[in-house]
């Protein structure tokens, strides 16, 4: 169109700023440390490595790194920063991944860049190539990157899977996820199974089916593919592999071909079991009344086995949504004492407020308590058949003319908990939730129009419930459901947790801090004001006999892209697009006391 | 994440255009888009994407409803008309705010004139970035059958049974999904696209169609609709659902003078039978704004 003859050429300026630093790069780069399946799995014990998001294949962003610790934290300084620089902005969601004498960072607008781990000097960035009308629902983030063999993958906006050479940033392969025009776009980072690169789907509400892909992640070839949504073919090896599920047995007529349950947060892996364990998004479409049944396998946790892609548990935790109650959340395996006992646990802090601990070999339903103070939706859990008691809160039905005075329900749609992963430690037998605290106005809207024609739309306006905070990080006892501790913030917190053996939680706040707190009492040991929001994941490593922790600044995400009153809180925060490291001041050089006069 | 269901918007576009107040006293310097454009020599035309009979592209080259009408309006304000079509968004609230007055976040820019705009006048009274105006059509929703498969059509309760085609989404869908609590549920097949809905209905796939009856008649024309499939006749929904809407063209509000001139074009085009004489082009029936 119009605008094709820039887009190329600016294309080719692109690439030839590319390939120069390809050859700047290659010249010094050193025989790649491939990774291996053997070193992901043995991620969480390695500390001088970062080899996968989340830290170890079940996700507990939990470090056994103990040099930088809960009494020598007052210590932590700067050792450099990295600017994602240019005109682009918005939000920094990314975590840092760690190998070979190389950071690996995601940014926004679908950039990567891999850093020296020494400097912090920029060794080769990829900036993917966006379509134009791309037009992504939250946002422009990115959650972070894959690494296998020489390999570092990372997904796209425009719904794309990009291998790069790790060394040279040199694309190696790519892969279409889908078609951006029919809304899909791509943000989480990738899981890395046995060779197997896994990955799910962003989309927007029409014409989308979430699903769980599996390719090869030396060629980007499909290995199985598993619809999220009952009555959908999966795929193996090109071959037929059984429907999800049962046709029709939840949902009527043909509306499952249209289901909705994307997975656009990605999975975690339980390494004992075999299972990848996704989340599903809500289903379509978005008035509850038009698909009576509990519309699986949406709002679920899924458990699918690794090598045939089949699905061997599920568990739903909002059937039939009626408030946007995505249930895309990471599980999180763990083993949990209770008792006496060691249970195969996992747990889920889901948007509809609810934690859920279940027992990670079959999904049965152990515990369900809430992590915020307040749940309209539902008064509790039934233990015995795991579904939710509903407290009569769904907005009215428009097909009985109910327009509907607005209906205020909490967790508001952007939940309890967001995307925003929380952390478990081992040491402390607790989860770090990262939660929010708000409700909404929810109605049903007839004044809107939709590609051009009138529609039913559903209105909402999001509130905080309390004054004085809306983020709030807490300290959840899975085996008592109890919480240990909170720490309140005023704006809401966006960002991802990390736990380390030192005693220590780190997360940042849209204030612009890294903050961390004492694991086991909650008390605020640390913080450093990194100029922009913070909605990053932490992580650390070690090099030299050295600790260093790491995290995203750039304020951003959907929270800026809504109203109400919580805008009044974010409205001042500045953009940004950086990458700090910290490490322990070390002091007593005696050049630095000579310099004084 | 998909913010999907998104007129709660509304209220984040509130806020957004008070946090916007700087920019928009920075614009009262700036020139109208009207001056700008005639300076070009042209205006930039925001139109639906793959969206016929409206707007589509034929042979490398736009057309449609929507086109035709760009065109006229930029040739009465002594202007070239350009075009630029754009993927909807979730609501009209998104598809003004990326194409109009912020762009996308993905770098966007922003065109000077959207057609084929909703003019509630609820609608456009709570818009604080974008003026609606000039309405020049009224669209209503409509059911064609075929007359082989049903011999009359009294109520929507007669399509028990049938196979009717709708565009997924759209209020029709939503009207016969919801009806008596889903008896038509098993009824309703949903298609990605109202072309794709026609190409089925024309090929005897479907007993009938419920759609915008200006959409629903260009795309049968197009398609060579024999004559056993009935001339789209209004229907009307109950209750919350609207089933008749006025369409209008919306500039930024920073421009006041392309919007008088384009609403000096526009009932121009209607008083000349101009516009009339488009919409025959597309084998659509004009209906005058406000007729019921």
């Amino acid at each position: 169109m119009v605008r094709n003859s820039t887009g190329t050429s600016a294309v080719r300026g692109c690439c030839r700023a590319l390939i120069g630093m390809v050859l700047a790069a290659s010249a010094t780069a050193a025989v790649a440390a491939s990774v291996t399946d053997a070193m992901i799995a043995n991620d969480q014990n390695t500390p001088n490595d970062v080899l996968t998001v989340g830290m170890g294949y079940s996700g507990q962003r939990f470090s056994s790194s103990t040099k930088i610790n809960s009494d020598n934290i007052d210590d932590l300084v700067p050792a450099w920063s990295f600017s994602m620089g240019g005109e682009k902005q918005r939000g920094q969601e990314t975590q840092a991944l760690v190998n070979d004498g190389k950071i690996f960072i995601t940014g926004s607008y679908s950039r990567i860049w891999a850093l020296d781990q020494k400097t912090g000097q920029k060794i080769w960035v990829y900036e993917h190539r966006l379509p134009e009308g791309i037009v992504p629902c939250c946002d422009v983030v990115n959650r972070g990157a894959a690494l296998y063999d020489n390999l570092v993958i990372f997904g796209t906006l425009d719904a794309k899977l990009v291998a790069l050479n790790a060394d040279t940033g040199k694309v190696v392969w790519t892969e279409t996820i889908d078609d951006f025009k029919g809304g899909y776009s791509y943000t989480a980072a990738p899981l890395i199974v046995k060779g197997k690169l896994i990955t799910g789907v962003s989309g927007g509400e029409f014409g989308v089916v979430g699903r769980i892909e599996a390719r090869d992640a030396k060629t980007g070839k499909m290995v199985w593919s598993r619809p999220t949504v009952e009555g959908h073919m999966g795929y193996l090896n090109g071959k037929e592999n059984g429907i999800s599920g049962k046709l029709n047995a939840t949902w009527p007529g043909d509306l499952w071909k249209t289901g909705g349950a994307a997975t656009w947060l990605g999975c975690t892996y339980g390494a004992d079991t075999n299972q990848i364990y996704c989340g599903t998004g809500n289903p379509a479409p978005w008035n509850s009344y038009s698909r009576p049944g509990d519309n699986l396998y949406s709002t679920s946790t899924l458990a699918i086995n690794a090598d045939t892609g089949k699905i061997e548990w599920s568990y739903q935790s909002t059937p039939n949504d009626s408030w946007d109650f995505d249930g895309v959340n990471e599980f999180i395996s763990f083993d949990m004492k209770k008792d006496g006992k060691t249970v195969k646990a996992g747990a889920k802090a889901d948007r509809n407020g609810f934690f859920y601990v279940l027992n990670r070999e079959n999904g049965k339903l152990l515990s369900a308590s809430p992590f915020v103070t307040k749940q309209t939706w539902a008064s509790g859990v039934d233990l015995k058949t795991g579904r939710p008691i509903e407290s009569n809160n769904r907005p009215g039905d428009p097909g009985k003319g109910e327009k509907g005075s607005a209906v205020f329900a909490a967790p508001a749609f952007l939940g309890a908990k967001n995307w925003m992963p929380m952390a478990y430690s081992g040491q402390t037998g607790l989860f770090y939730v990262p939660a929010n605290e708000w409700g909404m106005d929810i109605w049903n809207e007839p004044i809107t129009y939709k590609k051009g024609a009138a529609f039913l739309g559903a209105g909402f306006t999001i509130k905080p419930l309390y004054d004085d905070y809306i983020g709030a990080l807490r300290a959840m006892d899975p085996a008592t459901g109890k919480i240990v501790w909170e720490y309140k913030n005023p704006a809401p917190l966006w960002g991802g947790v990390m736990t380390t053996a030192g005693n220590l939680v780190f997360t940042g706040t849209p204030e612009g801090f890294l903050k961390a707190f004492d694991a086991k009492t909650g008390k605020e040991l640390w913080k450093f004001q990194t100029g922009s929001g913070v909605v990053g994941q932490p992580t650390t490593w070690e090099m030299d006999g050295e600790q260093y922790i790491g995290v995203a600044s750039g304020w951003g995400g959907a929270v800026p892209l809504w109203g109400g009153e919580v805008a009044k809180k974010v409205k001042d925060i500045s953009q940004g697009g950086s990458f700090w490291v910290f490490k322990l001041h070390k002091s007593g050089k005696a050049a630095v006391a000579q310099v004084s006069p | 994440m998909r913010m999907s269901r998104i007129t709660g918007l509304i209220a984040a576009l509130a806020i957004l255009a008070s946090s916007l107040i700087g920019v928009v006293h920075a614009d009262d310097d700036a020139p109208d888009r009207l001056d700008i454009a005639r300076q070009k020599g042209s205006l930039e035309f925001i139109v639906y994407r793959d969206y016929p009979p409206y707007s589509y592209e034929k042979n490398g080259a736009f057309a449609g409803v929507d086109v035709d009408m760009g065109k006229a309006l930029a040739a009465a304000v002594g202007v070239n008309a350009t075009f630029r079509t754009f993927i909807p968004g979730d609501d009209l609230d998104d598809d003004l705010r990326n194409n109009l007055w912020r762009g996308t976040i993905v770098g966007g820019s922003v065109g000077d004139v959207m057609l084929h705009v909703g003019a509630d006048p609820q609608y456009v009274a709570r818009q604080s970035q974008v003026s609606i105006f000039g309405v020049y059509y009224r669209e209503a929703v409509a059911l064609s059958f075929d007359t082989k498969k049903f011999k009359s059509y009294s109520t929507i309760g007669d399509l028990k049974g049938k196979r009717v085609g709708v565009e997924i989404g759209s209020i029709s869908d939503q009207y016969l999904t919801n009806f008596e609590s889903g008896v038509l549920n098993t009824s309703v097949t949903r298609y990605t696209t109202l072309d794709a809905c026609v190409q089925a209905y024309t090929e005897g796939k479907l007993d009938a169609v419920v759609a915008p009856k200006g959409e629903l008649q260009g795309l049968m024309f197009a398609h060579g609709a024999k004559a056993n499939l009935a001339t789209p006749q209004p229907i009307q929904f109950q209750g919350i659902f609207r089933s008749a809407w006025e369409l209008g063209i919306a500039v930024k509000k920073d421009s006041p003078k392309l919007g008088a001139a384009l609403a000096d074009a526009m009932s121009k085009l209607i008083e000349s039978g101009e516009l009339k004489a488009i919409y025959a082009r597309y084998g659509i029936d004009y209906v005058t704004p406000g007729l019921r």
